[in-house]
């Protein structure tokens, strides 16, 4: 291979290879770098911060989309969306030894039909509550959606308090 | 068209188009398959598509890629000659007018790579791989961690000598791993942000990662190129074997223990969840860097294209239909494989467009060192950058765009302050570590993006 000359690498006092250091390691000379690539870091840093600061507070002002179930389509594979309809069977729930871990059903807009589901600790809590999810209930659920090959959509819930229930007519009571 | 013609004609499309992404730096198959799955989706309005065209052009593309990719990696990520002695084999072999070599070399470790799946891997992946997915499924959460650990820790201080106390050389010899730390800390940030709560449209979301992804990694390096104000050296033609010869002193141990290890990094990569390319190179470097470079580039080759190739036929793997990586996430979501016959047609796609590939790979070289040496180096990345942020924005569009932006800060962290480039990787290792270890949500919580 070509033997590299002394460049910008080098420490200009003593020669000797020092990478991208600001100082030399070896005699302390100081070696600037290029000011183009120290604009570069501040540039980054600025960058990082404000963009990162923005995101975060973009994200957590942010609503899921309302979207009918009818319009989904395959690009919106793995997109965290709100769907809000009525659970048109009755949902199907999974136990291991007394604690749900697994529950699932089917939400119906009008536009079409949605396989929801949620598991472990999220299966659990939504168990427990007192209006849970039940046939003929309507019900309003945020999620992610996974969109397989063979057309078949399901929405994964992240959290329990991303499903509500109302309760029937009928359970409401009197007004 | 018969079905074995329409295998043909499209694989050897999808690596001719792997070949004009190669005369380019910073330009990704998976960007270009999001934008084909988009045209798609134009054309027959969410219709089904026909796997017999399908199919072998995206394994082209995917072959073509892993294979032809080598060439703007080497050629067109000069380093800064400051990084002259840090930066890998390939830029050091360019530098020294040897990039045609170095391309080869990284090429013949793709072939062998190839070789190795169709041969072993396709045959026997079916009886093999599902059951090792049933004994490594419940263990690769702390498989992960390990994984992060090592790459956190194998980061080594560069600094240590300056100051005439103790605390102060210990606070120049962190300074390199805090950035490092650093940059996988809010890389870690950004990927639970885009995961749990992503600012892209809905629309958006099947390339959710890709703008942190195209600011993480291609940014930095076209604006490298950009302001380092490199040039290349002009390049020797090819006089030295990139295969072993009988007066081999090592009778081509070297590329033995490249192919070996290449193969086992990337074939780790594709069949874990999370861990990408990347990493499989890093192991596979870890394991031949001592040896020599014309191992770690045959070991890179290797690894690169057991990773995005293996990944992508695991998809249609009887018994195992799992997906790993862009190509067949994409995928995934508008077909499903049959049987064994689309199996055997994925493999067929693969072994033409390698061949297709590694025929391209040495014309290719020339043309692109052509040119650079026509265009310019820095109006080559110019040109890169702008099709690059154009990609963004037509898949994404502009809050795609804010994504790339952020990611492109953190990810020159680690190129400006002395640092690996792979601690960018915590976008997707931080969070998944955290999701497949049970307690995801709960940091997501804790974050306020749940």
């Amino acid at each position: 291979m070509n033997t590299p000359t002394v460049t910008a690498a080098h420490c200009p006092v003593c020669q000797r290879y020092i990478g991208p250091a600001g100082e030399c390691p070896y005699c302390g000379e100081n070696a600037e770098r290029p000011p183009a690539l120290r604009l570069l870091r501040i540039a980054a840093l600025l960058l990082t911060a404000a963009g990162l600061l923005f995101l975060y507070l973009m994200a957590r002002a942010a609503e899921a989309p309302a979207t009918a179930i009818g319009s989904i389509t395959p690009r919106m594979n793995y997109g965290i969306v709100r769907v809000a309809g009525t659970i048109v069977r009755r949902p199907y729930v999974s136990r291991r030894g007394d604690r749900v871990d697994y529950l699932s059903f089917l939400l119906d807009d009008g536009t079409g039909a949605l396989r929801v589901q949620a598991s472990d600790e999220v299966a659990a809590a939504i168990a427990a509550r007192p209006v849970g999810p039940a046939r003929n209930r309507r019900a309003e659920v945020t999620g992610k959606l996974r969109i397989t090959g063979d057309g078949q959509c399901k929405l994964r819930i992240l959290s329990a308090n991303h499903l509500v229930c109302e309760p029937r007519a009928a359970e409401r009571g009197p007004s | 068209m018969s079905a074995a013609l329409s295998v043909l004609a499209f694989s050897v499309l999808g690596a001719g188009v792997s070949a004009v992404l190669a005369c380019l730096p910073g330009l990704h198959v998976y960007n270009v398959m999001g934008l084909a799955v988009l045209a798609v989706h134009a054309v027959t309005g969410g219709a089904a598509i026909a796997p017999a065209a399908a199919v072998p052009f995206a394994t082209g593309l995917i072959v073509g890629y892993a294979m032809l990719s080598a060439i703007p990696s080497i050629l067109l990520a000069a380093p800064d000659e400051s990084a002259l002695f840090m930066v890998m084999p390939g830029q050091k072999y360019l530098m020294a007018g040897r990039g045609l070599e170095a391309v080869m070399l990284t090429g013949t470790g793709g072939l062998a790579g190839l070789a190795l799946l169709l041969a072993v891997v396709g045959p026997a992946g079916p009886y093999v791989l599902p059951t090792v997915r049933r004994v490594a499924g419940p263990h690769q959460h702390w498989i992960l961690w390990c994984v992060i650990c090592f790459m956190l820790q194998s980061e080594w201080p560069k600094g240590g000598r300056r100051g005439r106390h103790g605390w102060a050389r210990l606070g120049d010899a962190w300074r390199s791993l805090a950035w490092g730390l650093a940059t996988f800390l809010l890389s870690g940030l950004l990927g639970f942000i885009l995961l749990y709560r992503s600012p892209l449209g809905v629309d958006a979301a099947f390339q959710n990662l890709m703008p942190a992804f195209v600011g993480l990694f291609t940014l930095p390096w076209l604006l490298l190129n950009l302001a380092a104000g490199v040039d290349v050296p002009p390049q020797a033609p090819l006089t030295r074997a990139v295969v072993p010869s009988p007066a081999d002193p090592d009778h081509g141990a070297w590329l033995l223990k490249g192919v070996t290890a290449g193969a086992l990094g990337g074939g780790f990569a594709a069949f874990f969840p999370v861990v990408t390319g990347g990493v499989g190179g890093f192991l596979a470097g870890h394991a031949t860097a001592m040896n020599s470079d014309r191992a770690f580039l045959v070991s890179q080759g290797t690894s690169k294209l057991v990773y995005y190739v293996g990944g992508f036929l695991f998809f249609f793997v009887p018994g195992l239909r799992m997906v790993r990586g862009g190509g067949a996430a994409m995928l995934s979501g508008m077909y499903v494989p049959a049987a064994e016959a689309d199996a055997f047609m994925a493999l067929a796609a693969a072994a033409f467009a390698g061949a297709v590939s590694i025929l391209l790979l040495q014309p290719l070289t020339a043309l692109v060192l052509d040119l650079i040496r026509r265009v310019g180096y820095r109006r080559l990345s110019l040109a890169a950058l702008g099709l690059v942020l154009l990609l963004v924005v037509a898949i994404t569009g502009l809050p795609g765009l804010l994504v790339t932006l952020t990611a492109t800060g953190i990810g020159l962290l680690p190129v400006l302050c002395g640092s690996r480039r792979l601690n960018a990787l915590g976008v997707v290792l931080l969070p998944l570590a955290c999701m497949m270890s049970g307690f995801g949500p709960a940091v997501a919580r804790v974050l306020g993006l749940l």
